[in-house]
């Protein structure tokens, strides 16, 4: 049996290629891990996702940017330390006060 | 090792109950037929794809090819949303290959208990992406300075004004992935997106995972572009298969 075969509302039109990140991020990241017969393609494509985010994605320009607070606050987890949240925003105050241009009137 | 060239083993894109009526995609990966195999309660849906492109050798190449890439997980991905509402599937990850038929068989033997309790988990579900994007603030801009005093105030205030804005939005994100996880059967939040990946400059502050009944979509995304704050763009993404809500450590 399966569900009322209403065709699915596509939003926002993922097919385009601004999408293309979010069905690698999931085809590669995500879905349910089988151990195949081709024993390469699991370990591959662990490291595949590693470069893709160090090489495509640069990791560490992030941080740059101050985006990097998920890192110690995925929401679900719950509690914080707040001297952490204190020290974050101060490096993002830093790094927010180099950015920017304050020189023109 | 057998240099064949037409030596096929089975690519396996993801798992639907046996009496799942969807019509599968026209082509799937490296342009192959989608094909079903039965076993039991269950039906993996596979392709027969050439050695030559998918054995461990030309996959480990192929990976590397980024167009090869793309092209192959968005079919990936093609095969798998073509079902998307019209039955419950677990989606696989990408690459996963067996020698021949009776191999997916002996999984969907193996792993029956595992495959028919997601499947029922994921019956009538549907993903949906939320992104949310920080826009740039117009600032208000500020006189010259008269002094490097002056200077030196410029840039505390703009720090302390940028700040604000970046933890008030933080906030509001928390605030709104807390309210779709509510109304949501599963809810995951991962690792923004950095530029690179998104294409966009401006940063990912959510890029957020909801399992949510496919009739319920439409309130759903509502719900999640419900806001009025201009520094704050929402990006929904979907119906997805539900790639991030088959591991059991995501089940809620």
């Amino acid at each position: 049996m399966s569900t009322p075969g209403q065709s699915p509302q596509r939003y926002l039109g993922r097919r385009e290629a601004a999408q293309l990140p979010d069905v690698l991020e999931r085809v590669l990241d995500k879905g349910i891990v089988i151990a195949g017969d081709i024993q390469v393609s699991l370990l591959d494509i662990e490291l595949l996702t590693i470069k893709l985010r160090l090489l495509v994605a640069s990791a560490d320009k992030a941080k740059e940017m101050g985006i990097d607070w998920w890192e110690h606050d995925p929401f679900l987890k719950g509690g914080r330390n707040g001297d952490e949240l204190e020290d974050r925003l101060r490096r993002l105050e830093q790094k927010a006060g180099i950015a920017e241009r304050s020189e023109e009137s | 090792m057998i240099q064949s060239g037409v030596e096929v083993a089975w690519y396996v894109y993801g798992v639907v109950p046996a009496d799942a009526s969807f019509k599968p995609a026209a082509e799937g990966v490296a342009s192959t037929r989608v094909e079903v195999v039965t076993e039991g309660g269950l039906a993996a849906i596979v392709g027969r794809v050439d050695l030559d492109e998918f054995g461990e050798e030309a996959l480990r190449r192929n990976l590397e090819d980024r167009a090869w890439l793309e092209q192959t997980v968005s079919a990936h991905d093609g095969v798998l949303s073509g079902a998307v509402g019209m039955t419950p599937l677990v989606p696989l990850r990408f690459g996963t290959v067996f020698r021949d038929e009776t191999r997916v068989r002996e999984l969907l033997g193996a792993r029956e208990a595992e495959f028919t309790a997601a499947l029922e988990r994921l019956r009538g579900c549907v993903e949906l992406g939320v992104k949310v994007f920080l826009l740039d603030e117009e600032r208000s801009e500020e006189a010259k300075p008269t002094s490097g005093r002056d200077y030196l105030l410029q840039k505390q205030r703009a720090r302390d004004a940028t700040s604000a804005a970046l933890s008030k939005a933080l906030d509001r994100v928390r605030d709104l992935h807390e309210h779709l996880a509510s109304i949501a059967g599963g809810a995951r939040a991962n690792s923004p997106q950095p530029p690179e990946l998104s294409g966009r400059r401006e940063p990912m502050l959510l890029n957020a995972a909801y399992l949510v009944r496919a009739n319920e979509q439409p309130e759903f995304v509502a719900a999640a572009e419900d806001h009025d704050d201009p520094g704050l763009e929402i990006v929904v993404t979907g119906p997805w298969p539900a790639y991030n809500f088959v591991e059991a450590e995501e089940a809620e």
